[in-house]
Formats: C-alpha cells, structure tokens, sequence
C-alpha cells in the first residue's frame, strides 16, 4: 500500500462523513481485502469474515465524521474491523468473553486453497511464533497499529507487547533467513 | 511507532497488496447510505443520477432491474416456469428481522442440506452435478434454526462449471439486508425476481423465489449472462 493509498484511504473517509457514496465505493476498492484478512484473522471462517467486513463498512459510514482527519485512517478500519469481528465471535460463544490473543488465523478455514504464495510465506514464517505474538506482528506490520493501541486492546502492558513483538520479529527473520522454523517452545 | 523491520515489513506489505478487493463487500453500507435523507435528495439531481449509475452495487442493481422486471415475464416470457404456489401469498408479512450478529453458524454436511432443500432437484434431467459444496446452517441465540447458508460447484453436461451462492430462509425470518428484497417480492406476490448484472467483468445471476417452506437468494456466476444458472433455478423450483 502505497503512501498514495493511505491518503486517499483519509480522504475516502472524510468524503464518507458527508455522504458521497463514490468514496464509500472508492474505499472499498482500496481496502476490503485488507479488512477481509483482519476479520478472518479474529473469526476464521470466510463466509463469517464476510459478513463482519458489510457491517464494518456500515460502522465506518457510522462513525467516519468522528474520524480526524490527521490520523491513520486505515488503523481505524483496521481496529473496525477487528472489533466487529470479535462482536461476532462473542455473539456466536453466547456472550462469552473471548480474548483476541488468543485466536489467530491467516487464513480461513473453508478457503485455505485459495491462499496465495505470499499468503503462505507470511504463515510460514509465523509459525514458530506464539498465538499472542503473531497477533501483535499481525497489528504491527498488517494492520498498522502502535504499540500503544495494540496493549490497549489485547489488555497488556506496553512493554509486554513490545517484547512480544521483539521476540517475535526475531524468530521471523530466523525463519526468513534460512534459520531452522522451531516451535514456540524451543526458540 | 516502532520502527518496522523492513524484510518483516515487505513480506507483510506483499500479502496484503496481493489480497484482492471485493467491492460487493460494502453494498451494506452503501444501502445505509443510500437510505439516508441527504442520499434521498441528492437522488433528484440528474447529475447524480448518473454517478449512480457508476457506482450503484450489485444489490441495488438487483433492486432496480427487480422493479423492472415485475410484472414481466420471466425466463423469456414462459410463465410456465413459475411453481405451483406463485400468487398463493407464498410470503409471510409477520417476520421477523434479524442481522448478521443474531446467528451464529457451524459448518454442516451436504446431506443434511440436500435432505431439507432437495438440492438433487438441480439434477432433475441430467443436466447438471453438484460437484463441490460448502454448507453452513445458521442459528438465532435461542437455537433456532434461521437460514443455510451454500456454496456449490455445479458442472453442466457439456463441462460448463457454475458456481452457486446460495442462502435459504426459513420462512418466518429475514436477513435485514434481504428485506427490499422480500418486501418487494411479497408486495407483488411474484415468487420469482430475477436479475443479471455485471460483477467485476463477471456475469452474475440472482435470483429470489420461495419453496419449501424456505425462500431463496440464489447468485450464479458462470461467466455468460443468465444460461445455465437460470436452468438450474428452475430445476431447483420445480
């Protein structure tokens, strides 16, 4: 995504706080595969992640005029997105409460063939990271969230994200530069 | 912000620029939008009348060929076609609404669908074989049975494959989205809308009909406008 991108995703919002439909359709293009993967990554299913990113898109039309205009507009989406997806996830455990860090898929369970090769290598590379790390890699690098957010929503302390996120980040470039992919466990 | 690792950061930058948008996704939204009054007013203006035409989603494209075609007949005008319950207030007015955050889904078989909703019927003259299929059954908070949901691959004797997306209601419920859907088809007592349109270069039909205690939102994609899937409705209506 290019700098270009992340502008025009800001504009698209803005425009969407004052009702013009060709940005709801031009952020749309730019964004709901993105917004796909963050739902998938919460509940899994891609037919489910389906349905969370339409009403995601409702919520961002719900709330785009209390966007301000300076920030990253497609963090936000991205948090939108995430929280309407673990909606539905308590929604379908009835009410029970669900902690974010400890799901996490790449991809969905009924489409993994449809995966595609850097799909594959992100999953690969992921691997030997726990569940609570590849949850904040997946904030930092995909979703584009601050240390700060990422605590704030998983219910930790910065700097336990942080670590996770150091910990993290050093298992993938073992993987990425040819280092053996352990387990969790035994990195 | 923490300073990203630039090889960690490429290959996350390469999934997310090869994951493809999928526009339908915010046809929600756009409705809502649509629904609103400021969208009401600017809808009286010639001018954006014609941005409408640009950007209007599938399902409002749905909406408005669905106006159109009530009324006239389908199929090429063999009104044949239409089962044996149209015009018998097939539709219910009481139901009740719901939205995607009311049901929860679980992954089922095939048989189990095919034993409520005679989905062999696609089969009916030889024409056709169902030849994958993802089945889904939705339930409301209390348990209750609301909706399947299927997505199924049908190959046509001479090897044309359609893929089939398809939700059937229990009757009694609606999918809040599907309500202009249902109303219209109910206020007309038609059993049978029906509606090509053109989907990111791809044909895309949909179709709404009732049977069986369920009604259905079909959407067939075969590359060609109407052709096979319109056999296979009917086959599935029959």
């Amino acid at each position: 995504m290019t700098e270009q991108d992340r502008q025009c995703i800001n504009d698209c919002i803005v425009k969407i706080s004052k009702g013009d439909s060709l940005a709801l359709e031009e952020l749309s293009r730019l964004v709901s595969g993105r917004m796909l993967s963050v739902a998938v990554s919460v509940v899994g299913s891609k037919s489910i992640a389906e349905e969370v990113v339409q009403d995601a898109f409702v919520r961002i039309y719900q709330n785009a005029a209390r966007f301000r205009s300076g920030s990253n507009g497609y963090a936000w989406i991205c948090k939108i997105t995430q929280n309407v997806a673990l909606n539905r996830l308590r929604s379908e455990r009835n009410g029970m409460s669900v902690n974010i860090d400890e799901v996490f898929y790449l991809a969905a369970d009924d489409n993994v063939e449809e995966q595609s090769i850097t799909a594959v290598t992100v999953r690969d590379a992921m691997k030997c990271c726990t569940v609570f790390e590849r949850r904040v890699i997946y904030q930092k690098y995909f979703m584009d969230i601050t240390v700060r957010d990422s605590a704030k929503i998983l219910g930790r302390s910065r700097s336990a994200v942080a670590r996770a996120i150091a910990s993290g980040e050093r298992k993938i470039k073992n993987y990425l530069n040819g280092g053996t992919n352990l387990p969790p466990d035994v990195l | 912000m923490m300073k990203k690792d630039e090889q960690i950061k490429k290959i996350f930058e390469d999934y997310g620029d090869d994951l493809q948008a999928n526009e339908s996704l915010s046809c929600k939204a756009r409705l809502a939008m649509a629904a609103s009054d400021g969208k009401r007013s600017s809808l009286s203006s010639e001018k954006h009348s014609r941005k409408i035409l640009v950007w209007i989603t599938p399902v409002c494209a749905i909406l408005i060929v669905a106006a159109v075609l009530f009324g006239l007949p389908v199929f090429g005008g063999n009104s044949n076609v239409l089962p044996d319950n149209a015009g018998n207030n097939f539709l219910q007015s009481n139901v009740e609404y719901y939205s995607a955050v009311d049901v929860k889904g679980k992954a089922v078989r095939f048989e189990e669908c095919n034993s409520v909703l005679k989905l062999d019927s696609i089969n009916k003259n030889g024409e056709f074989q169902i030849v994958s299929a993802d089945c889904y059954a939705f339930y409301s908070d209390s348990d209750e049975f609301v909706y399947y949901k299927l997505f199924l691959g049908v190959r046509s004797a001479d090897g044309t494959f359609t893929e089939l997306k398809i939700v059937a209601e229990k009757d009694g419920f609606v999918y809040a989205d599907f309500a202009e859907i249902y109303r219209e088809a109910n206020k007309n007592d038609q059993n049978l809308l029906y509606a090509d349109y053109d989907e990111s270069g791809e044909y895309v039909t949909h179709a709404f009909f009732a049977a069986r205690n369920f009604h259905f939102y079909v959407w067939g994609r075969n590359g060609q406008p109407s052709s096979d899937v319109e056999k296979i409705i009917k086959n599935l209506l029959d």
